[in-house]
């Protein structure tokens, strides 16, 4: 069975591919933070900031309909947010925009303001699981100190999601293989059923991890980081990027 | 010489009351391959959770002379490798050499010395290549001998797998077959391949309902057709 996986991408081999995972994590959450934090009227500044995005997407090759189809997923976010653009007051205290000429065009601008904001916040997060593998980004938060726990959940999910979606399918196939339809209310049960059994398989499979990590001398920690230092090549890509973002932000104070 | 498995009287009946193992005991010496088999239900994966203390039943277990208690719990854990059914439970790493990594490095091994293992560890089960890739996306063979791999890298005394062979097509059970016999050292296997069973052990030990009911050289068990029928073997 085939997912698109989570880090699809991420093994191939370019320039960004290559720079140590925790300056990309840096760079990336810098740049959803400084794009969220400006005003949107500075149009010039988002157009920038899209324009690193593609640039980095060039450089490391990645297709850029995989990275458009991705984003979709924020489409229905956003137009929850949408719905509730009319009834919002938009007074100087939602965003100080002193000379606006009427209130539908403030409504607009907030829609605008949450779509494009959150457009590119997707495409960094998705960029950053495409240029970067997905336990070398775990191990990097925990170099930045994350708290183990969630890393060792976040670990667990990514090894095993697709594992209990295989299973889901293979049930639903065989239900579908003796003609089950599940069209009316009276089939709840058996999805009911379903979910359950499905349950109590990952419940019992977690059992038997931990006692596959018991037999190998667990001791509390999952994956473990070399802490090498960075190298000059990797504090450069670090340095001349945030300098680019803090840059494009104060030029649009 | 003392034995490196020895296992007196021991019963064992998991929480929701099934009696599993009724006053089982086995002796099993260095540098010998025991193959284990029985009908399913017999009782095999529960007896191999017991000889490193995963599970404690009522009985004495001693390995390589160490009687198994809370205290000797961490050493014994070192001196046994236990092969897992479902490759799936034994990899749970995001990528394989992290599952080849977990355990020398719960030995406190530095990263390099930790590489060095791994390395060696996923070349002699042929996956030096796929070291990078998450375990998901190999296939059950590669699975198979990735979960030997992550045991391997423990540098256990005593190697036991629980039906190593078990759905993989002739090639998969083939390969597998000879990585063992290329590992050497004890091991105990699980298995219900009665065809693979000579050439993977010298000694056969049958268990049904929780007992052990035949002990012998492997070629005396496999002529036994009672013995083989009344185990549900054939
Ligand atoms: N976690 C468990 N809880 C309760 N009963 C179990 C559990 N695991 C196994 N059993 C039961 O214990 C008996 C022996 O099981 P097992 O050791 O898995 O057999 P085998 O490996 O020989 O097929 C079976 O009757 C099985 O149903
Ligand atoms: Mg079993």
């Amino acid at each position: 069975m085939h997912h698109d996986f989570i880090d699809k991408y991420s093994n191939l081999d370019s320039p960004v591919h290559r720079i140590d995972s925790r300056v990309k994590i840096v760079f990336f959450f810098s740049l959803i933070l400084i794009c969220v934090s400006t005003p949107i009227y500075h149009i010039r500044a988002f157009f920038l900031y899209f324009l690193i995005l593609i640039a980095i997407l060039t450089i490391s090759k990645i297709p850029i309909l995989h990275v458009l189809r991705k984003s979709l997923v924020i489409i229905p976010f956003v137009l929850i947010i949408a719905l509730f653009i009319p009834f919002t007051e938009t007074s100087e205290t939602v965003f100080r925009f002193n000379d606006s000429p009427d209130l539908m065009m403030n409504r607009w601008l907030l829609f605008w303001n949450v779509l494009v904001k959150a457009f590119i916040s997707i495409i960094t997060l998705i960029l950053l699981n495409s240029v970067t593998r997905f336990d070398d980004t775990l191990k990097s938060l925990s170099a930045f100190r994350f708290p183990i726990v969630l890393i060792n959940m976040l670990s667990f999910f990514y090894r095993y999601i697709f594992v209990i979606i295989d299973e889901a399918e293979r049930m639903q196939r065989a239900l579908v293989s003796r003609l089950f339809r599940g069209r009316s209310l009276i089939h709840a049960k058996v999805i009911g059923d379903l979910l359950a059994i499905l349950f109590l398989r990952s419940y019992e499979r977690g059992e038997r991890v931990y006692l596959a990590m018991c037999a190998r001398g667990w001791d509390g920690q999952l994956l473990i980081v070399d802490k090498k230092p960075l190298i000059l090549k990797d504090s450069a890509a670090l340095i001349i990027g945030l300098a680019a973002l803090l840059l494009i932000r104060l030029w649009s104070v | 010489m003392i034995p490196v498995i020895q296992i007196e009287h021991l019963s064992y009946t998991y929480p929701d009351g099934t009696k599993a193992l009724h006053d089982i005991s086995l002796r099993i010496d260095s540098g010998e391959r025991v193959g284990i088999i029985g009908a399913n239900g017999a009782g095999k994966s529960t007896l191999i959770l017991h000889f490193n203390g995963l599970l404690q039943g009522e009985g004495k277990v001693i390995i390589d002379g160490i009687p198994l208690e809370k205290k000797t719990l961490k050493t014994i854990r070192r001196k046994i490798g236990l092969v897992f059914q479902n490759p799936d439970d034994q990899l749970f790493c995001p990528s394989v050499y992290d599952d080849i990594a977990f355990a020398p490095r719960n030995m406190g091994l530095n990263e390099s010395e930790v590489r060095d293992i791994a390395e060696d560890c996923l070349k002699r089960v042929g996956l030096l290549d796929n070291s990078k890739r998450g375990s998901y996306h190999l296939s059950w063979g590669e699975k198979r001998r990735a979960s030997i791999a992550a045991v391997l890298a423990m540098r256990p005394e005593i190697l036991v797998l629980d039906e190593p062979v078990s759905g993989l097509d002739p090639r998969g059970k083939r390969e597998i077959v000879e990585l063992l016999k290329s590992i050497g050292g004890t091991q105990v296997m699980i298995t219900h391949d009665l065809d693979r069973l000579k050439s993977m052990a010298d000694r056969a030990v049958v268990m049904n309902k929780g007992r052990i009911i035949a002990d012998d050289e492997t070629a005396n068990i496999l002529s036994n057709q009672t013995l083989l029928y009344k185990a549900g073997l054939i």
